[in-house]
C-alpha cells in the first residue's frame, strides 16, 4: 500500500473518530466562541429597544476606561492568592500520606484502633453527661477518625481529606455562609473565646492586604479578615484534600526509590530529600496544577459571589466572571459583557503562555 | 530502634488525624444541624437539644413540613434521580467521544494533527461564560430549553476528556497496536479490542472526574431548567426556601442524603481511581 | 478484567436507555380537563393559595398556577425571551421598568380599558409612575403601600418613654429613638431604637427624585440625597439607633422574604419599625406563638414575673416628616405583568382584572396584607383583627399615608435598577467607611451613573436623537455641566 493512500484512508478513519466530539465541539464551543466575539463589537442586547448595530471597539474602548474592571481584575487577582497556599497545601498532604502508616508489629493496629475507641467513647459520655454535647459530638467524631485511621491507615485519611471536594457546589456554599456568620456562626463562636472582636468575615472589607493604599473606589476597609479571606478559606479547604492531592500522590507513587537511597547515603536530612528530589521530580505534576490553577482561577469566584455575597460587601468579592454575569443578565446588555469576557481570555491565555515558557524552562534544568 | 519507628509511625497518625477531623467539622455541623427544628438553627452548639430526625422524612415527602402541614411542593427523589441520569449520560457520551477523538490525535497519523488538536487545546481557556449565553440562544433556536436533551448535549463534548485521554493513550507503547496491525485488524478494532481496555485507569479517571463535575454543575442548569420535574440537586437546593426564609435544617438534610452514597461509591473506587491518575501521569 | 470491552459498552448504553424510558414515564403529564392552564411567578406567601382558588373559581376555564421556584428577575428575563416564561410575573418597583425594557412585560393600556383596570380610573395616583413605562400601562398592582412607623408597644413602656405622635420631624423622632436604645455587649439585651430606618426615608420625605422632569438629567448629586446620606451616616454612626444594614443581615441570619427584621421585632430587639401593614401576615403567626406561651406559663403557676413570656402590643403612626415640611412618603407597589411572549397572554389578562376586582380587595384586606390597588375597594372586608396588633388603626394610618405619597420618575435614558444599583454600593462603601466624605461618594456615583447613560445613548441613535432634542447636546456630560449653577 503506497503511502499517500494509506494516509487518505487514515485521514477518513480519522475523520470518523473524531467526527461525535468535533461535530459537539463546532456546536457548542466554536459556534458560540465566533458569536460572542462578533458579539463584543456590537451592541447585541437582550432590550428589542437597542438595535444591533456594529460598534467597533467602542465596548473595549469603555471597558478600559471603566475604574470597577480593574477593582474587579483586583478582586480576582486577589483570590487566587489562595492558589499558591493550596498547592502547597496538596502536596505537603501528599507527603505526608505517602509515610508509612503500616506498624511494623501489625497487632498495632486493631488494638490501636480499639483504644481509641474505647477512650473516646468515655470522653464523649463524660462530657455528655456533664453537660457539653458539642464537645462530646466532637470527642465521638475523633474517636470514629482515629479508629478508621489506625485501621485502614492512609486510605482513610485520603478519604476524609477528599470529603470537602463532594459536596454539591450550592450546598457547600450555603453550609459556609452559615459558619461564617459574625453572630451565630460556628467560627466567629469558636474565635469569640478568644477575641475580643472576632473578624466580619462575609460582612467585612477588610482583607489581609487592606494595609495597601488602594485607589479609593476599590473600597478598602483596612487590615483584618475580611470577605476575600472568607471565600479563600472555603477555598482552601476545598481544594486541599482534592484533586491536586490525588495528583501528587500519583506523581510521589513514580518516583524511583533508588533515588532516595542514594540520598540516604549520602546522608541527606529529611528537608533536603524534599527539596533536591521529592520537589524536583514532582515538577510536571505541579507545572499542569499551575497552569489549570491559573485557567480556572482567573475565571472564578462566580458561584460564591453569586450565592454567598452578592459581590459585597461594596463589590469586594466582585470577580470578573461575576461582573460579566451582572452586565449580561442583570444589565441585558450582552455586547459588553462579551468584550468583557475575551479580555478576560486574552488574559488568561498571555499567562499561560508565559507559566509554560517559565515552566518548560524551569523543568529543562 | 524499633520503637522509635513504631514511634514515629503514631505520631504521623496522630499528625493525620487532627487534620482530618479539621476538615470534616463543617461536616459534622451540617450532621447535627440537620436534625436540628428550625428554631435551633442559629443557636452555638452543634447538635440539636430537641432533635427532629423528621427533617430527613420531611425532605422525602413522606412527613409534613411543621410550617405549613402539608407535604413539601418540592420532589427531592425527582432531583437525585435527575442529577444521576443526567451526570450519568453525560459521562457516558464524554467518555466514549473524548476516547474516540484521543483515539484519531494520538493514534492515527494524519496531516494537520496537531494544529487541529492545539485549537482544541486552547477552547479549554476560554471562560465559560464566554459561551454560556450564545449556547443558550443555540437552545432557544433548537427548541432544547428546559429538557434533558438540553442538560445533556453541551457538556457531553469536552476538550479536556480528549486532552487525558490523549496523554493516556500516548503512553501505551505501539508494539501493541502493531501487533493487532499484523493479525489484519482495523482502526476500530484495534481502538476497541487493544488500546480502550489497556487505557482503562484513564476511563476511569475521566469518568469519575466528569460526573462529580456534572453532578455538581449549577450554572447551565440554573439558566436551562424551569420545570420541578427537570431539577438537578443543587438547583433544587436552592428552593427550600420557606415562607420565612431558607430553611437550612431542611437543606442540610438533602445535603447529607446527597453525600452519603457518593462517598460510598468513593471508598469503593478508590483504588481505580489513584492507580488511574499513577498510570496516566501528567506527562507533559 | 476480562470482561470485552464491547460488551461494556452495550451494558452501560442498555443502561441507560432503560433510564431514559423511566425519566419519560416520569414525566409529569398535563391537566386534560380542557382548562388553559396559567403560570404566576411570584413568592411562597401564605396567601396566594387563596387568592389562585378564589380566581380559579370565578373563572372555570383557567387553572391558575403558582410558580414560586423560578422568581427573580433575570430569570424571568431570560425564560421569557426563549420562549419558557411565566404567563404572569411579579416584579417590584424598579423591575417593572426593566421587565418592560426588555419587552417582556405586555402593553396592556388597550385591554385595561375594555376590562375595567385602567390606571387612570383604577389604581391609586400615587402609583402611576410606577405601573406605566413610557406612557403605556404595563401591569396592575397586587398591593401598594408606603412606608409608616410601626411600634412595639411593651418596649416604650418598658423605658418609660410616651409613644410617638404623628406629628414628629426628624430631630424629634431620632431623640426619641435614642430614648429607646440600649446597647448591650449581651444581644439579648440590645434594643435598637428602630430599624428599616436609612437613606431613603430621608430621600423620600424630602420628595426626592433621581431624574429631572425630562428624565434627561441625573439628581443624584443634588441636595436631597446628600442629606439623605450624611443623615444617613449620623443615624449610624453618630446616633447609633439603628444597626447598619450588614449588621441587620447578620442579625436576621436566615433572611428572606424580610422574616429575620420580623422576628427580631416580635422577639424585642427593636422598638420601632418602619415598614408597612404587610408585617401583619408574619406578626399575626409569632403573636399567636407567644399567647401560647404565656398561657404555658400560667399553667405552671404564672408566679415569677420575670421569666413571664412578652406578648406584642403594636402602635402605629405616620412616619415623621422633614423640619419645616409636609410629610412625603413613597408609595411602592408589587404589581403584576403579563408576559408579552405568552401564547395565552389574552387569558392572562384576567387575572389583572381580578387584582382590580372586589373579591381580590376583600381577601388582601382579610388577610392583613397591603392595600388593594384600586382604591375604591380599599376598606373591602377590614377587620378589627388582632386587638393586641391594632390593626385597624395600622389599616388608617396605611390609607391616611397615600394621601402623602408620590413615587419616582422614570427616565427613558437610564433604568432606575441601575440608579439603585450604583447607590446600594455607595451606601455599602459608607457603611464600611465613616471616613470618606458625602459629596466625594455622590461624585462617584453620579460620576458612574453618566457613563451608563452616555452608553445608553451611544446604543441607540432613536434614543440619543430624542436627548438631543431636549437637552441640545448628545453628551450627557455636557447636558449636566450646562446646568449647573
Amino acid at each position: 500500500m503506497n503511502t499517500s493512500t494509506r494516509e487518505r484512508g487514515n485521514r477518513r478513519v480519522a475523520l470518523l473518530f473524531l467526527a461525535p466530539n468535533f461535530l459537539g465541539f463546532c456546536l457548542f464551543a466554536l459556534v458560540p466562541l465566533v458569536l460572542s466575539l462578533a458579539g463584543s463589537f456590537t451592541t447585541w442586547s437582550l432590550r428589542p429597544s437597542v438595535p444591533l448595530q456594529f460598534i467597533g471597539l467602542t465596548n473595549y474602548i469603555q471597558l478600559f476606561q471603566d475604574k470597577n474592571f480593574y477593582f474587579y481584575l483586583y478582586n480576582t487577582g486577589y483570590l487566587m492568592l489562595a492558589m499558591p497556599v493550596s498547592i502547597a497545601g496538596a502536596l505537603t498532604l501528599a507527603v505526608l500520606l505517602n509515610q508509612q502508616f503500616q506498624f511494623k508489629r501489625a497487632r498495632y493496629q486493631p488494638r490501636l484502633a480499639l483504644t481509641a475507641a474505647v477512650i473516646a467513647a468515655l470522653g464523649a459520655a463524660g462530657l455528655w453527661l456533664t453537660g457539653s454535647p458539642s464537645l462530646a459530638y466532637l470527642t465521638a467524631a475523633l474517636g470514629l477518625v482515629s479508629a478508621l485511621g489506625f485501621l485502614f491507615g492512609s486510605v482513610s485519611y485520603r478519604t476524609f481529606f477528599y470529603l470537602p471536594h463532594f459536596t454539591a457546589g450550592a450546598a457547600t456554599i450555603i453550609l459556609w455562609s452559615q459558619l461564617y456568620n459574625p453572630n451565630f456562626g460556628l467560627i466567629n463562636q469558636v474565635l469569640g473565646r478568644f477575641m475580643e472582636q472576632p473578624p466580619g468575615w462575609l460582612t467585612s472589607t477588610k482583607s489581609l492586604l487592606g494595609f495597601l493604599p488602594l485607589p479609593a473606589h476599590f473600597n478598602n476597609g483596612g487590615f483584618g479578615l475580611g470577605a476575600r479571606e472568607a471565600i479563600m478559606i472555603m477555598g482552601i479547604w476545598g481544594a486541599i484534600g482534592g484533586n491536586t492531592m490525588l495528583l501528587y500522590l500519583a506523581g510521589l507513587s513514580n518516583i524511583p526509590p533508588d533515588l532516595y537511597e542514594a540520598a540516604d547515603i549520602d546522608g541527606a536530612s529529611p528537608w533536603q530529600r524534599f527539596w533536591h528530589i521529592t520537589f524536583p521530580q514532582l515538577a510536571p505534576t505541579t507545572f499542569f496544577v499551575c497552569i489549570m490553577g491559573v485557567i480556572g482561577g482567573l475565571q472564578g469566584g462566580f458561584e460564591q459571589a453569586r450565592l454567598m455575597t452578592e459581590g459585597g460587601p461594596a463589590g469586594t468579592t466582585t470577580t470578573v466572571s461575576y461582573y460579566i454575569y451582572t452586565q449580561g443578565f442583570e444589565r441585558l446588555d450582552l455586547g459588553y459583557g462579551s468584550a468583557v469576557a475575551w479580555v478576560l481570555f486574552v488574559l488568561i491565555l498571555a499567562l499561560t503562555l508565559a507559566n509554560w515558557k517559565y515552566g518548560s524552562r524551569r523543568m529543562a534544568d | 530502634m524499633l520503637i522509635w519507628q513504631e514511634l514515629k509511625t503514631f505520631l504521623r497518625h496522630l499528625l493525620m488525624i487532627a487534620v482530618a477531623i479539621l476538615m470534616i467539622v463543617p461536616f459534622l455541623w451540617m450532621i447535627g444541624t440537620s436534625f436540628k427544628p428550625h428554631s435551633e438553627v442559629e443557636r452555638e452548639s452543634l447538635l440539636p437539644e430537641q432533635p427532629q430526625p423528621q427533617n430527613y422524612s420531611i425532605v422525602l415527602r413522606r412527613a409534613p413540613d411543621p410550617y405549613t402541614g402539608k407535604l413539601l411542593d418540592l420532589n427531592f427523589p425527582k432531583w437525585y434521580f435527575n442529577s444521576l441520569f443526567i451526570a450519568a449520560w453525560v459521562t457516558a457520551l464524554q467518555v466514549l467521544t473524548s476516547c474516540m477523538a484521543a483515539y484519531a490525535f494520538a493514534r492515527i497519523e494524519w496531516k494537520g494533527r496537531d494544529k487541529v488538536f492545539f485549537l482544541y487545546l486552547s477552547t479549554m481557556m476560554i471562560p465559560g461564560l464566554v459561551l454560556m449565553l450564545p449556547n443558550y440562544q443555540i437552545m432557544v433556536a433548537l427548541g432544547l430549553v428546559n429538557t434533558y436533551i438540553g442538560l445533556i448535549l453541551p457538556a457531553a463534548f469536552s476538550a479536556f476528556g480528549t486532552f487525558l485521554m490523549r496523554q493516556f493513550m500516548l503512553g501505551i507503547p505501539k508494539s501493541y497496536d502493531e501487533a493487532a496491525e499484523m493479525d489484519g485488524a482495523n482502526h476500530l478494532q484495534i481502538f476497541l479490542d487493544v488500546i480502550l481496555p489497556l487505557a482503562r485507569p484513564g476511563m476511569i479517571t475521566l469518568t469519575i472526574f466528569t460526573f462529580l463535575g456534572n453532578f455538581q454543575s449549577f450554572f447551565w442548569p440554573l439558566v436551562m431548567i424551569k420545570d420541578d420535574y427537570l431539577r438537578t440537586l443543587p438547583i433544587g437546593l436552592l428552593s427550600f426556601t420557606g415562607q420565612y426564609g431558607p430553611q437550612t435544617e431542611l437543606i442540610m438534610a438533602a445535603t447529607v442524603m446527597n453525600i452519603v452514597p457518593l462517598i460510598i461509591l468513593f471508598i469503593a473506587m478508590q483504588k481505580q481511581l489513584v492507580a488511574g491518575i499513577q498510570l496516566g501521569g501528567v506527562k507533559g | 478484567m476480562v470482561c470485552s470491552v464491547r460488551i461494556v459498552l452495550g451494558t452501560v448504553f442498555g443502561v441507560l436507555l432503560a433510564l431514559t424510558v423511566v425519566a419519560w414515564w416520569l414525566k409529569p403529564a398535563p391537566p386534560r380537563d380542557g382548562k388553559t392552564p396559567l403560570v404566576w411567578v411570584s413568592d411562597n406567601n401564605p396567601e396566594r393559595q387563596r387568592q389562585i382558588q378564589a380566581f380559579n373559581e370565578l373563572h372555570p376555564d383557567l387553572d391558575l398556577r403558582l410558580d414560586y421556584g423560578n422568581r427573580g428577575l433575570e430569570k424571568i428575563i431570560v425564560q421569557s425571551s426563549s420562549g419558557v416564561g411565566p404567563d404572569l410575573a411579579d416584579g417590584y418597583g424598579a423591575q417593572l421598568q426593566t421587565l418592560a425594557d426588555a419587552g417582556i412585560a405586555w402593553d396592556v393600556t388597550e385591554a385595561a380599558r375594555a376590562g375595567g383596570f385602567d390606571m387612570v380610573s383604577n389604581v391609586w395616583p400615587a402609583v402611576w409612575q410606577e405601573v406605566s413605562y413610557q406612557g403605556r400601562q404595563i401591569c396592575y398592582p397586587c398591593n401598594v403601600s408606603a412606608n409608616i412607623l410601626i411600634y412595639n408597644k411593651n418596649i416604650f413602656d418598658q423605658f418609660g418613654v410616651p409613644y410617638p405622635s404623628a406629628d414628629l420631624d426628624w430631630d424629634d423622632f431620632i431623640a426619641l429613638a435614642k430614648r429607646v436604645t440600649r446597647v448591650s455587649p449581651s444581644s439579648r439585651d440590645t434594643v435598637y431604637g428602630v430599624t428599616g430606618l436609612d437613606w431613603r426615608f430621608f430621600f423620600e420625605s424630602l420628595q426626592g427624585e433621581y431624574f429631572s422632569a425630562d428624565g434627561t438629567r441625573l439628581l443624584v448629586a443634588e441636595e436631597p440625597m446628600r442629606i439623605a446620606f450624611q443623615r444617613h451616616q449620623q443615624i449610624l454612626f453618630g446616633e447609633r439607633i439603628t444597626p447598619t444594614s450588614w449588621e441587620m443581615r447578620t442579625m436576621a441570619g436566615q433572611g428572606g422574604w424580610g422574616a429575620g427584621t420580623l422576628n427580631l421585632f416580635a422577639s424585642g430587639r427593636f422598638a420601632m419599625m418602619v415598614s408597612a401593614k404587610w408585617v401583619l401576615i408574619r406578626l399575626r403567626v409569632a403573636h399567636q406563638d407567644q399567647m401560647r406561651r404565656l398561657a404555658q406559663w400560667e399553667a405552671a403557676g404564672g408566679k415569677n414575673l420575670s421569666t413571664r413570656p412578652a406578648v406584642l402590643r403594636l402602635g402605629s403612626a405616620l412616619l415623621p416628616h422633614a423640619p419645616g415640611r409636609p410629610p412625603s412618603y413613597r408609595v411602592g407597589t408589587r404589581s403584576v405583568i403579563v408576559n408579552a411572549r405568552s401564547p395565552r397572554r389574552e387569558q392572562a389578562v384576567e387575572f389583572l382584572k381580578f387584582l382590580a376586582g372586589p373579591v381580590y380587595s376583600r381577601l388582601l384586606n382579610e388577610g392583613a396584607d397591603s392595600l388593594p390597588g384600586n382604591p375604591a375597594y380599599v376598606d373591602l372586608g377590614v377587620q378589627e383583627g388582632v386587638a393586641d396588633l391594632a390593626e385597624l388603626e395600622m389599616h388608617r394610618t396605611q390609607v391616611a399615608a397615600m394621601q402623602y405619597g408620590y413615587s419616582l420618575r422614570k427616565s427613558p435614558f437610564l433604568l432606575t435598577s441601575d440608579v439603585e444599583r450604583v447607590i446600594h454600593t455607595q451606601v455599602s462603601r459608607m457603611e464600611s467607611n465613616p471616613d470618606v466624605p458625602v459629596e466625594q461618594l455622590l461624585a462617584d456615583a453620579q460620576e458612574e451613573l453618566l457613563r451608563l447613560m452616555q452608553r445608553n445613548l451611544d446604543r441607540a441613535p432613536a434614543l440619543k436623537a430624542r436627548y438631543r432634542k431636549l437637552t441640545g447636546t448628545a453628551d450627557v456630560r455636557a447636558a449636566h455641566g450646562r446646568r449647573q449653577p
